[in-house]
């Protein structure tokens, strides 16, 4: 039976990988990131039993399911009504996935190290639904 | 096993509404001529803001499953559960973005050197289980049981591909693994899996 969730003790392993996935997507093209199907995954990882998520994500998702679309030019938004879209989530899918998380018991911590926009308006509503 | 449940007690209710809240014959207690009840000091749970209590394994204190929903995000062959969920050990993910700008930035390097040292520390509840998933366009997650990975090998080997992202399912269940030169075969193959 193949396992990916391991205990501390047997960390070399951990500790092994760890040390080699900055290395391993050294030479890595891609410039998507899956980060709506990358929750579905976990929380079908740790439904019925509950968990922690620890994510890190730099790059704003754009691809497949809760692709955000491009960010939106904020100078023509400033003092006006739909300022507070802003801060609003611009796909359901991350309320869905927050929701989703609560009924299960699933805790969700969030590192966010980005250097361009990456909508902390709509990751952040799994944070603080 | 021992558990211990938080009782968080709410504001103290009005006289008003304790009219309306329905407690066993046990627990019931005359009023003091205060609007408290006679027994108020010799209840924890009414004098502070939180208690500890030890209570059994049984399984009313349990969390529930939540109901089932028509459709899941994701494919799973089992079937969601029902009723109270028995307590298990803590269950860490680490969900870490690798696309180029995270490469780039060095922020996946930190994010791991940061984990590797939170390993020796004591900050993991004893028994807890971890797992690593990385992401970018595909969902990549790594075998952790099988013998000891050496740098060399970690490189080629050990991780399996996921690129059918519209409903991913979870890999413990439905479980095959690759090595990384066989992207291709890997999604289609688990295209059809997962259809």
């Amino acid at each position: 039976m193949t396992r990916i969730f391991i205990p501390p003790p047997s960390s070399d392993r951990f500790q092994t990988l760890l040390t080699v996935l900055p290395t391993r997507f050294a030479d890595t093209t891609s410039t998507q990131s899956a980060l709506g199907p990358a929750l579905h995954a976990t929380l079908a990882a740790l439904a019925g039993r509950g968990g922690l998520v620890v994510l890190f994500q730099s790059t704003m998702p754009n691809h497949g399911p809760g692709a955000l679309p491009s960010q939106p030019t904020e100078m023509d938004l400033y003092d006006t009504d739909k300022e507070r879209t802003l801060y609003q989530p611009r796909d359901a899918l991350w309320r869905d996935i927050a929701e989703s998380c609560a009924e299960e018991g699933i805790g969700l911590s969030m590192f966010l190290g980005m250097s361009k926009y990456i909508d902390v308006g709509s990751l952040g509503t799994m944070l603080s639904l | 096993m021992k558990l211990k449940v938080r009782v968080i007690s709410s504001l103290q209710p009005s006289p008003a509404d304790l009219n309306f809240i329905l407690v066993t014959s046990e627990y019931f207690s005359n009023l003091g001529s205060n609007g408290l009840r006679l027994d108020h000091m010799n209840r924890p749970e009414l004098m502070h803001g939180t208690v500890d209590f030890d209570v059994t394994d049984s399984e009313i204190y349990w969390a529930s499953n939540p109901p089932s929903h028509i459709s899941r995000p994701f494919f799973s062959i089992e079937e969601p559960a029902h009723g109270p969920r028995k307590p298990e050990l803590l269950r860490y993910m680490f969900v870490l973005d690798v696309s180029v700008e995270a490469i780039q930035s060095g922020f996946v390097f930190e994010a791991c050197s940061s984990l590797l040292a939170s390993l020796s520390t004591n900050g993991y509840p004893p028994g807890a289980e971890m797992a690593v998933m990385t992401f970018d366009s595909e969902l990549h997650f790594y075998d952790l049981s099988v013998r000891p990975l050496s740098c060399r090998i970690a490189k080629s080997a050990q991780s399996c591909l996921f690129s059918q992202i519209k409903s991913p399912c979870w890999l413990c269940q439905i479980w095959m693994m690759y090595s990384f030169p066989f992207r291709k075969a890997c999604s289609s193959t688990q295209q059809s899996i997962c259809m």
